[in-house]
């Protein structure tokens, strides 16, 4: 397949997990792939491997939470390529904690990540597509926690709402610039950080893979075609849907 | 972990066997010849066959051994008898079921004869529970599948709404009993009438996307097609 040929696209978080995934996925259809994590080695590797397999891949160092971090990323994407058709806001964390006694700074740390990467990332896509003038598309991976409550994840929960929120908004406020802007909310995914976060020990792995109805986590493997969908123009027009891939937990 | 299994240069549903009902017209026909040329090997109902056989005839690649049936209309009978006579013809079972039941009256509730309202409902809320009950075994002796219920539009007419409603809440509900492994995944399809070929394009789009091996996590979601009105999450101009 080859529905992405000659788009650029960004991708943060995509050192591991769905990020990863993502990056795959889109290079395998043919875009050119920026890869932006904080973990250098990693990314670099990705980035590599894909390069080895005939794609236009690179890596970048990058912050989502900073925005001189997305000043200096968007420069280099407009000087290397001059153009942005899409970007993938996948950088997320995860620290649990039940809110009674959550500390106002972690609460903030889950939003400055989650939330204001999103914002940044979103109006920096959205600038860098206006100057180029053909549209484009944001692809913002909230999350099964944005539409389910979990009990000690009040700060993802609500920093994942509120990505979706900020989606709906941003989606009519550009559609008429022809620049879309939809949600993915995955489940629980074979990833590092719903390892970390959702499934750190076996017995809760059990218990969450029993309230999934399709009984298994996701593969990241099986996120990369929902990106690509929304990244390419196969969906066009769809703007402001929020895609749920999560074996059937939100249908219950 | 390796690319998703989409980059075969023969489609996306090669290899797959689909049933499309009302196939004969509109997005039902955009479905099909969207299935048609990712490869996959067809099934036409409608309730009008000729509508449907020449579908058949605008197939590309052309596909002259398609299968092209009548639609029962309502009674179960009729659908026991068609899903023996699919049984018969590929003994292998289908791989993805597609209902297509997206017309309802759009008249304001005040204006709208019960006798309309209750032909709307056989032909989407009952054509979509009588197709997925009849035809679902079929699936699950292939190891699993996909259904993907097409409705009418959620933000139109009292009856639009219900049978969107209706259609969408019984896929959810559907998703959820067929999850288990060997999993059928169910998603709906809200669209709205009167659709151009654009969006009939793009609805076949998101049809294909959700029955396509590609998204083999996805199940129990609802999704509107864009429709050239405006944005999902607008208020409705009509009200």
């Amino acid at each position: 397949m080859s529905r992405l040929v000659g788009k650029v696209v960004m991708v943060t978080g995509a050192s591991q997990g769905l990020g990863e995934a993502a990056a795959r996925a889109l290079a395998a259809d043919g875009a050119r792939v920026v890869l932006a994590a904080r973990g250098r080695e990693a990314g670099e590797a990705v980035a590599a491997e894909l390069r080895a397999s005939g794609a236009d891949a690179r890596f970048i160092a990058h912050d989502v939470a900073e925005p001189d971090s997305w000043t200096q990323a968007m420069a280099a994407i407009d000087s290397v390529f001059g153009r942005l058709d899409g970007l993938v806001n996948n950088a997320g964390t995860a620290d649990p904690g039940p809110l009674q006694t959550m500390e106002l700074a972690a609460f903030r740390r889950a939003h400055q990540v989650n939330l204001h990467g999103v914002f940044l990332g979103t109006q920096a896509a959205i600038r860098a597509m206006r100057r180029g003038a053909a549209g484009g598309s944001i692809v913002n991976i909230s999350s099964l926690a944005g539409r389910v409550g979990f009990p000690g994840a009040a700060a993802y929960c609500s920093s994942k709402g509120a990505v979706q929120a900020l989606s709906f908004a941003c989606a009519r406020e550009e559609r008429a610039a022809g620049i879309r802007v939809n949600v993915i909310s995955p489940g629980v995914f074979l990833t590092p950080l719903a390892r970390r976060a959702a499934t750190p020990t076996p017995e809760i792995e059990t218990a969450v893979t029993a309230a999934i109805p399709m009984r298994r986590l996701g593969d990241p493997a099986e996120l990369g075609a929902t990106v690509v969908f929304l990244i390419s123009d196969e969906s066009a027009g769809l703007t402001g849907a929020d895609l749920p891939v999560d074996g059937g937990y939100t249908a219950q | 972990m390796t690319g998703p299994a989409i980059h075969r240069a023969a489609g996306r549903l090669h290899g797959k066997t689909a049933v499309v009902t009302e196939a004969g017209a509109g997005v039902g026909r955009a479905i099909a010849l969207r299935f048609a040329a990712e490869g996959a090997q067809l099934i036409l109902l409608s309730r009008t066959p000729a509508a449907a056989a020449e579908t058949r005839r605008r197939l590309d690649p052309p596909q002259p051994d398609a299968v092209v049936l009548s639609c029962p209309r309502g009674d179960e009978d009729s659908w026991r008898g068609l899903a023996a006579e699919i049984d018969a013809r590929l003994r292998g079972g289908i791989d993805i079921l597609v209902t297509v039941a997206d017309r309802a009256p759009e008249a304001p509730l005040r204006d709208l004869d019960f006798v309309d309202f209750d032909r709307a409902c056989r032909e989407t809320l009952e054509e979509a529970f009588l197709a997925v009950k009849h035809l679902s075994p079929s699936l699950q002796r292939r190891g699993g599948g996909a259904v993907v219920t097409v409705a009418p539009d959620a933000r139109g007419s009292a009856a639009q709404c219900a049978l969107a409603g209706g259609v969408a809440l019984m896929s959810k509900a559907l998703a959820l009993e067929f999850a288990p492994p060997p999993a059928v995944r169910v998603n709906c399809l809200q669209v709205a009438p009167a659709a151009t070929a654009e969006d009939q394009a793009a609805a076949a789009a998101l049809v294909l996307h959700m029955a396509s091996g590609e998204t083999s996590y996805m199940t129990g979601v609802v999704v509107e097609a864009p429709d050239g009105r405006g944005d999902r999450n607008r208020p409705n101009p009509r009200r």
